[in-house]
């Protein structure tokens, strides 16, 4: 019946961001706190309350929910939209390319993201070159650009090095970057300020440690991304104030990668996973999350990676990520526990708007 | 930087989750006894204590007991951690920039793995400090960094000296696989020199280059003010010269440099097997030479021919010599047999320890912090069964920094229950 009622509403108003307050069970509000019996109050696309009583404007309805609430998943690196063109080939580092001008709004993988709870995503240029380009962060449905500059994508992995154009070596790559972070351009001078961060692609531990000196060195915010085995760098990582974006596992035996995870979060490095679709399905975050919850890891850790931190990360912690009044009103509706993987996904909203999930 | 010592345990470590699982913090101060103390400063004390604290030999103590505690440590031998100025831990392709043939200013710190367990390999035969230069494909390959072979997880901590050499290479190693530009015009292999006379013209043109540039700022290329550095003397240049003819054409350039008033150049000839044949403009030029692995059938690299008195006739000479293994991983060729090795061609003790330890640090400026067993020095110790470099010998315990790499002691009962 109360499935019902939502079912009816959601017909009424599909795509409208109007006045909307539901209740639910459990209110997972994205940086590990949860709020029973909560209600969210939602008008022109924001939270404008998150609380367990509020009072409803004239002519709202208090839609009961039975299941449970959480933020939209936020993937923290990813290609969703970017189609075939996440690298230019003809220059090895390109700063001042924008991952925001290769977001296509109508692409279909989006709309199978956002069907999946995955709400934001930080559009990043491939790992193939050593400068990629700046990291974008969209939305999944509505085609809005949250934030067009997050980052300064970098790659200090073997991915970035051809035989055919230099650098073809680690050593002939660090001293092409600190080349191009000597001259001082606007990008790198935003860089170098600290008010564009970076997300430097590592792989191979050596090549971790070889991206944290190198930001060390250049006294660098942000966070190495890719990095499987990050955790047994927790320490030094923690040292440098980099945060971590882990690929989602994906099967396979990843106990090694799982117990990284887990020494990340003892370490208290913030993470967070970035699906890298269409190369991973969306529905990995949830399953890599349940995963890392198996082998141990602390239930709020694993939400904050999914949602707070995730928008930490992408550097749009202030505005997504969280059930939290003057936030976007991207939530999804569950049939229960969103980590329990036999819980349902049964309503994606997105600034406040429901999306469409009917459509294949 | 200095992070916590659970880090050296994680390097050490093959499983790393066990490596968290050991935290229990281990002392890095230790009571260390030998029967005989080999300080490589032509002193061997009988029956010696030398105490470490704080990553530092803080004193040498002879007749001292090392009591019996859970930090003292026993030994037959003692002798400096030993130097490897061409260990070569195999870095491959990823230590050659091949997008140009001169790269002075690449720097072989950043490719190195420090989880390549070569490195483990050569702490715990005694090797504690290496000079890593870039593999020599390149003309100039870029500056060598010399690194403790064990410690933090951070190139930066484990360095001993940064830009301690520049390396290049003069043969054959530098102008192989290359070739002229016809069939595929695009590849990297078109413009690079294809013959000795090629790889000395481009170090030729480098340094001319490089001292033109002191003037005429047009003539200065990426990397140009190393290369200035090197003509000045103040960075050591270290070159790969396996053969007679190659060892003649890098002293000739330096003393080309030197009369024609463009520097005074520091040279280390690496791998120079053929040394032995013209030991004279080797002593004439005033130049240090690197030795390679003896070989055990004569031949050596590119065709070379390294004699079994080698390290004996230079250093009858005073050339200053250093042995190497050139990163071998089997036992019967590590550094203390490279040493040995140099003994049965006549090189004496004394100079064989100081090739390893002492002179090798002289070579490249390190010898304030290692090479050899004195108050003040790196902790850096290797403990041996019986007499250092005999056949029947072998290393049985390692320090480095303070840090037990190689424990001697006999495995507790848990431990050894496998």
């Amino acid at each position: 019946m109360l499935a019902l009622a939502l079912t009816l509403f959601a017909a009424a108003a599909p795509a409208q961001s109007g006045t909307l307050a539901i209740q639910a069970d459990t209110l997972y509000l994205g940086d590990g706190r949860t709020l029973e019996k909560g209600i969210l109050l939602i008008d022109e696309g924001k939270f404008r309350a998150v609380a367990s009583s509020a009072d409803l404007p004239r002519g709202v309805r208090l839609i009961q929910h039975k299941g449970a609430i959480s933020p939209g998943f936020v993937s923290a690196h990813d290609q969703t939209s970017l189609g075939g063109e996440a690298t230019d080939e003809t220059r090895p580092m390109l700063a001042e390319a924008l991952a925001a001008h290769g977001f296509d709004p109508e692409a279909k993988e989006l709309r199978l993201a956002a069907r999946a709870g995955v709400t934001t995503v930080l559009l990043s240029p491939s790992a193939d070159s050593l400068v990629g380009g700046q990291t974008a962060v969209v939305k999944t449905a509505g085609g809005k650009i949250l934030q067009r500059r997050s980052h300064l994508a970098l790659s200090l992995s073997s991915s970035a090095l051809r035989l055919d154009t230099p650098p073809t070596s680690p050593m002939g790559a660090v001293t092409a970057l600190e080349a191009e972070f000597a001259a001082n351009t606007s990008v790198y001078a935003d860089v170098k300020a600290g008010r564009l961060p970076v997300m430097i692609h590592a792989v191979a531990r050596h090549e971790i440690l070889r991206s944290i000196e190198f930001a060390t060195r250049n006294k660098l915010k942000g966070s190495i991304e890719g990095a499987p085995l990050a955790g047994e760098l927790a320490e030094v990582i923690k040292e440098s104030g980099l945060s971590v974006v882990l690929e989602p596992f994906t099967g396979g035996d990843s106990r090694r990668e799982i117990r990284s995870v887990l020494a990340l979060s003892g370490a208290g490095v913030p993470f967070a996973f970035g699906l890298d679709a269409p190369s991973t399905g969306p529905d990995a975050l949830r399953l890599s999350a349940a995963m890392c919850l198996r082998e141990g890891l602390d239930r709020k850790a694993i939400e904050k990676a999914l949602f707070s931190d995730a928008a930490s990360i992408c550097g749009v912690g202030d505005r997504v990520g969280r059930l939290e009044r003057g936030f976007d009103a991207d939530f999804l509706l569950w049939s229960g526990d969103p980590l329990d993987l036999s819980s349902r996904l049964e309503a994606v909203y997105i600034d406040g708007a429901r999306v469409d999930t009917s459509k294949p | 930087m200095r992070f916590p010592i659970r880090f050296c345990a994680l390097a050490l470590s093959l499983s790393p989750v066990s490596g968290f699982a050991q935290e229990k913090e281990q002392s890095n101060d230790w009571s260390v006894f030998a029967d005989q103390v080999f300080t490589s400063d032509g002193e061997m004390i009988q029956g010696a204590l030398v105490r470490v604290q704080n990553g530092k030999i803080v004193a040498i103590v002879p007749g001292g007991s090392a009591g019996s505690s859970d930090t003292s440590l026993h030994a037959a031998a003692m002798t400096a951690g030993m130097i490897d100025l061409s260990a070569r831990i195999d870095m491959g392709l990823a230590s050659v920039e091949q997008g140009r043939e001169i790269n002075p200013d690449a720097r072989v710190a950043n490719s190195i793995d420090l989880f390549d367990e070569e490195w483990t390999r050569a702490a715990r035969s005694g090797v504690t400090t290496v000079l890593a230069n870039p593999q020599d494909d390149d003309v100039i390959g870029g500056l060598g960094v010399a690194v403790k072979t064990a410690g933090d997880n951070s190139v930066a901590a484990r360095t001993v000296k940064a830009d301690a050499v520049l390396r290049g290479a003069i043969g054959t190693q530098p102008s192989r696989r290359n070739h002229p530009a016809f069939g595929s015009p695009g590849d990297i292999f078109s413009r690079r020199p294809t013959t000795r006379m090629g790889v000395e013209w481009e170090w030729r043109k480098a340094m001319y280059d490089a001292a033109a540039s002191r003037t005429d700022k047009a003539r200065a290329y990426p990397g140009s003010d190393q290369v200035l550095l090197a003509l000045d003397g103040k960075l050591t240049l270290c070159i790969q010269t396996w053969s007679t003819q190659d060892i003649r054409t890098a002293v000739f350039l330096k003393e080309e440099i030197e009369r024609e008033k463009l520097g005074t150049p520091r040279l280390i000839l690496d791998a120079a097997a053929e040394a032995w044949k013209e030991p004279q403009l080797l002593v004439r030029s005033k130049v240090m030479v690197v030795l390679p692995p003896f070989p055990m059938q004569g031949r050596t690299g590119e065709g070379s021919f390294m004699a079994w008195d080698t390290a004996k006739v230079l250093h009858d000479l005073g050339v200053p010599i250093a042995l190497s293994a050139h990163g071998a991983g089997a036992a019967e060729v590590q550094l203390d047999r490279q040493a040995g090795m140099a003994m049965r061609g006549g090189l004496p003790f004394d100079a064989a320890l100081a090739a390893v330890t002492i002179e090798p640090a002289r070579m490249i400026g390190i010898d304030g912090r290692v090479g050899s067993i004195a108050v003040g020095k790196d902790a850096d110790l290797v403990l041996w069964s019986g007499v250092p470099f005999e056949l029947t010998s072998r290393v049985v315990g390692v320090l480095i920094d303070g840090r037990l790499v190689l424990d001697p002691r006999p495995a507790k009962a848990s431990a050894s229950a496998k």
